[in-house]
């Protein structure tokens, strides 16, 4: 699950996903939102890799969430399964997990990481790049079954040409943690 | 490659190792193919079908398919003729012509299109086609962008025309090529319904080759057919009957249905659309492969009558899911086992989510006792998620947009009494500053400004009316509506929001721009022209974006409206949309900051709402938040108390 807000690249990082798992040979099916709801709203992505039938993912079934933005963060970790990954972009010094939401991760052993992706990617000189920062993080979460250097090449392949230095470049400041 | 490593991992993770499903993993050939939206891959098989002429009107979730014959078009330098008709009844009558010649025909269009082009639909019924011809209609269960939850396959009953329904990006663009065929052995239009969640599904699919089809347009004469009396028609809907008679013949054995046993005679499923493939993941998610038979429906009008009622006699109960109404259901002559919408178990508004068949299907199998997989229970953080009051994300006009301007100036001259009738389009978001009060349907804002108008002058009453429309919805219902309103005496101001584009479904062309489907230009309709010869008499135009010449301006039209010799009076709203032309931005951009007078008092929040001025409550004061503002500088004519300004340097 992706999940953001209108203008954070969730289609875009959900493209990286899915063509990966293309190019590695996987069967892809996926959902996002389109029309009214886009204008602003909440934009949530779902995307499963493997021998599906339907392209939405279930509430307590996703392996991973990766979420752009901390409040839609709240919203779409309903959808992650017992054990799952959780990777959340949230301001450096913030809190994220209150008070029960905290103790229900614990209890399902919902690994949640933050990161300051906004920050990261300000830091690089592209604040729109804060997608590509939090992926390459999440990619150095040993538990993130996805491999650096080949999502690393499919950014190459798909970028448009003038974002493509500046999202490598947040990419690899995220996967070095800085 | 760690993600074809993982099959056979260990758990040694800190918290939650995750699996992936890998042991499900088919690997795939190598042959072409790419990952499609569900309309990319109608589109493909539109193409691969050999169609001729393909037409539309754009609206979510069909606006996608259009575009993408455009791209395969060009990439196979094929002679496709595509077009984005005026409207949904325009699309279906210039793409039936090009059956009656003999070649293959598409029309695409939204569901409530269908409502706009239900007139040749069932007329077309009756006369038949000569090439395949195949009504694309996408349905929006949710709603998500509709405004109303309605089943095309109903108006494919109502027709009395065949409708196929598919539940993949890939079982539709096969679909497709089913239904050109379908549609020449019977002589019939034939219905294809994909819903929101293929339309809008991406999957990985593979191109097939382009089937080369070699027709001369033929225009055989046959007025008992093509131009029929209702002598003739009484014999038309005999034969239709008769067609329909044989098509569901043949769906009893079509490869478009599948059956599949199960082990447990206690319950059987049948499904249509995209509730199949939910159906499927969400059983093998509850350890219940394989325990139900099921029946999916891929032809679901006519109904398989005999193939239905034989797998409902080898069950004891039969479940019928199925979006976004009960066609299926309501077909099924003997219902004594069946379990649906009718008595309770299905709702019957709203989308078949994962979420609401899971439930079905465990309160099913609770019933039933069988055991299920254990699942993690999420009650209780959604009640944790709801204490946490997050803000809502309702949709809003984006920054900079020329409607939100054009709203502005127009309640600061008329006030919250007016009564602002709307239309449907990005600017139906009006609605956040009390700028929209009706919106009914396509060209909506012409009509009921009208009605509103007889409705009080009967009562010599005097009230001042706004209608507000978009420039592609204006092309598309609102000319006959302003020829009427002006024919008939009614007075009122019409905005027409000329944004250059249609907006809202993905900045297809309008015929004002004269750009083509295919991007090339073509022979301009000009709005001002059409408004003019409606016979109105006070037509002006003006950039919403100077706030308060554009509020003077819609004083006067008001004043027109109240003259003796007065009328209807419009104003042309001239500014593209800013994400489909912001080049204007670009080369004078005004700067904003909002100066540390600014008091909190919230105008700006409430009666402008533009996502870039943020309200700081840490501070005190509303502030501009420079990741979204696109620097127009309307903003600045905004505050009473001028404290947006323009940057310094």
């Amino acid at each position: 699950m992706l999940s953001g807000v209108g203008g954070q690249g969730v289609l875009f990082a959900t493209k990286i996903f899915s063509e990966t798992a293309l190019a590695l040979g996987y069967e892809i099916l996926g959902s996002e939102t389109h029309g009214m709801s886009q204008r602003g709203g909440s934009v949530i992505s779902h995307l499963k890799i493997g021998a599906f039938e339907s392209p939405l993912v279930r509430e307590g079934t996703a392996d991973v969430l990766l979420a752009f933005d901390a409040q839609e963060a709240y919203r779409t970790l309903i959808f992650v399964k017992r054990g799952g990954l959780s990777f959340v972009n949230k301001p450096r010094g913030a809190s994220w997990g209150d008070g029960g939401v905290r103790g229900y991760l614990e209890k399902n052993q919902i690994a949640a990481h933050t990161y300051a992706a906004d920050e990261v990617a300000l830091k690089v000189g592209s604040p729109r790049s804060a997608n590509l920062a939090l992926i390459g993080y999440a990619l150095s979460v040993p538990e993130m079954r996805f491999d650096y250097e080949v999502i690393r090449g499919t950014i190459e392949r798909i970028s448009p040409s003038r974002f493509k230095a500046v999202n490598l470049k947040a990419l690899d400041a995220g996967y070095r943690r800085e | 490659m760690k993600l074809v490593q993982v099959a056979t991992d260990d758990e040694s993770g800190p918290v939650g190792a995750v699996r992936w499903p890998v042991e499900r993993n088919s690997r795939l050939d190598e042959t072409t193919q790419e990952v499609l939206l569900g309309n990319e891959a109608i589109a493909r098989g539109i193409v691969e079908s050999g169609c001729h002429v393909v037409t539309s009107y754009p609206g979510t979730p069909s606006s996608e398919i259009l575009p993408a014959v455009v791209r395969f078009k060009k990439e196979l330098g094929l002679d496709t003729h595509v077009e984005w008709s005026i409207n949904e009844k325009v699309a279906y009558e210039v793409a039936l012509a090009a059956s009656y010649t003999g070649k293959r025909a598409a029309v695409i269009m939204k569901q409530v299109g269908l409502n706009v082009a239900a007139d040749p639909l069932m007329s077309s019924a009756y006369t038949g086609v000569k090439g395949g011809f195949v009504v694309i209609s996408c349905d929006d269960p949710g709603p998500h962008s509709s405004q109303t939850e309605q089943d095309t396959r109903f108006l494919a009953m109502f027709a009395k025309i065949p409708a196929l329904d598919p539940s993949s990006p890939r079982e539709a663009r096969e679909m497709v090529k089913a239904a050109f065929e379908l549609s020449e052995r019977h002589h019939l239009p034939v219905v294809l319904r994909p819903a929101i969640r293929v339309s809008h599904a991406r999957q990985n699919i593979k191109f097939k080759p382009v089937a080369k089809l070699d027709r001369r347009a033929e225009f055989d004469k046959d007025p008992g057919r093509w131009a029929a009396t209702p002598r003739f028609r009484l014999q038309l809907h005999k034969e239709l009957n008769e067609k329909l008679d044989t098509i569901q013949e043949e769906f009893e054995t079509s490869e478009l249905n599948i059956s599949l046993t199960g082990q447990d005679r206690r319950l059987g499923v049948i499904v249509g659309g995209t509730s199949y493939s939910v159906l499927k993941d969400t059983l093998r998610e509850l350890g219940l492969e394989g325990r139900f038979a099921i029946l999916k429906i891929g032809t679901p009008h006519p109904l398989p009558q005999k193939l239905v009622a034989g797998f409902i006699t080898g069950c004891e109960q039969v479940l019928v899911l199925e979006e976004p109404d009960a066609a299926i259901e309501l077909q099924i002559l003997d219902k004594s086992k069946v379990l649906g919408r009718f008595n309770g178990v299905v709702p019957s508004a709203g989308e078949l989510t994962p979420e609401v068949i899971h439930q079905i299907l465990v309160e099913q199998a609770t019933r039933l006792e069988m055991e299920l997989a254990e699942e993690i229970d999420s009650v209780e953080l959604r009640r944790l998620v709801a204490d946490l009051d997050l803000p809502v994300r309702k949709p809003r006009l984006c920054p900079g947009c020329p409607h939100r301007a054009a709203f502005f100036a127009m309640k600061r001259a008329l006030g919250s009494k007016a009564i602002y009738p709307g239309d449907i389009g990005c600017y139906t978001l009006g609605l956040n500053l009390e700028a929209v009060d009706t919106c009914l349907d396509m060209g909506g804002a012409v009509t009921i400004a009208a009605g509103l108008y007889q409705a009080y002058r009967q009562d010599h009453q005097d009230v001042s009316i706004v209608a507000t429309i978009g420039d592609s919805t204006f092309l598309h219902s609102g000319v006959p509506a302003l020829a009427s309103a002006v024919y008939n005496g009614a007075r009122f101001v019409l905005l027409v929001l000329d944004n250059s584009t249609t907006a809202m479904t993905g900045m297809q062309p309008t015929a004002d721009s004269g750009v083509l489907a295919d991007g090339s230009q073509g022979q301009r309709v000009a709005i001002r022209d059409l408004i003019a010869a409606c016979g109105v008499t006070f037509i002006e135009e003006a950039d919403p974006y100077r706030v308060g010449e554009f509020g003077e301006l819609v004083k006067r039209a008001r004043k027109h409206t109240l003259d003796p010799d007065g009328g209807v009076a419009v104003v042309i709203a001239r500014h593209p949309c800013v994400l489909y032309d912001p080049s204007d931005l670009q080369e004078n951009p005004v700067k904003v900051v909002v100066t540390e007078e600014c008091d909190a008092c919230g105008y700006c929040q409430v009666a402008f709402e533009c996502p870039a001025l943020v309200m700081d409550e840490t501070i005190g004061r509303v502030v501009v938040d420079s990741r979204l503002c696109v620097s127009c500088g309307v903003c600045i004519e905004v505050c009473p108390k001028g404290c947006i300004v323009e940057a310094k340097g």
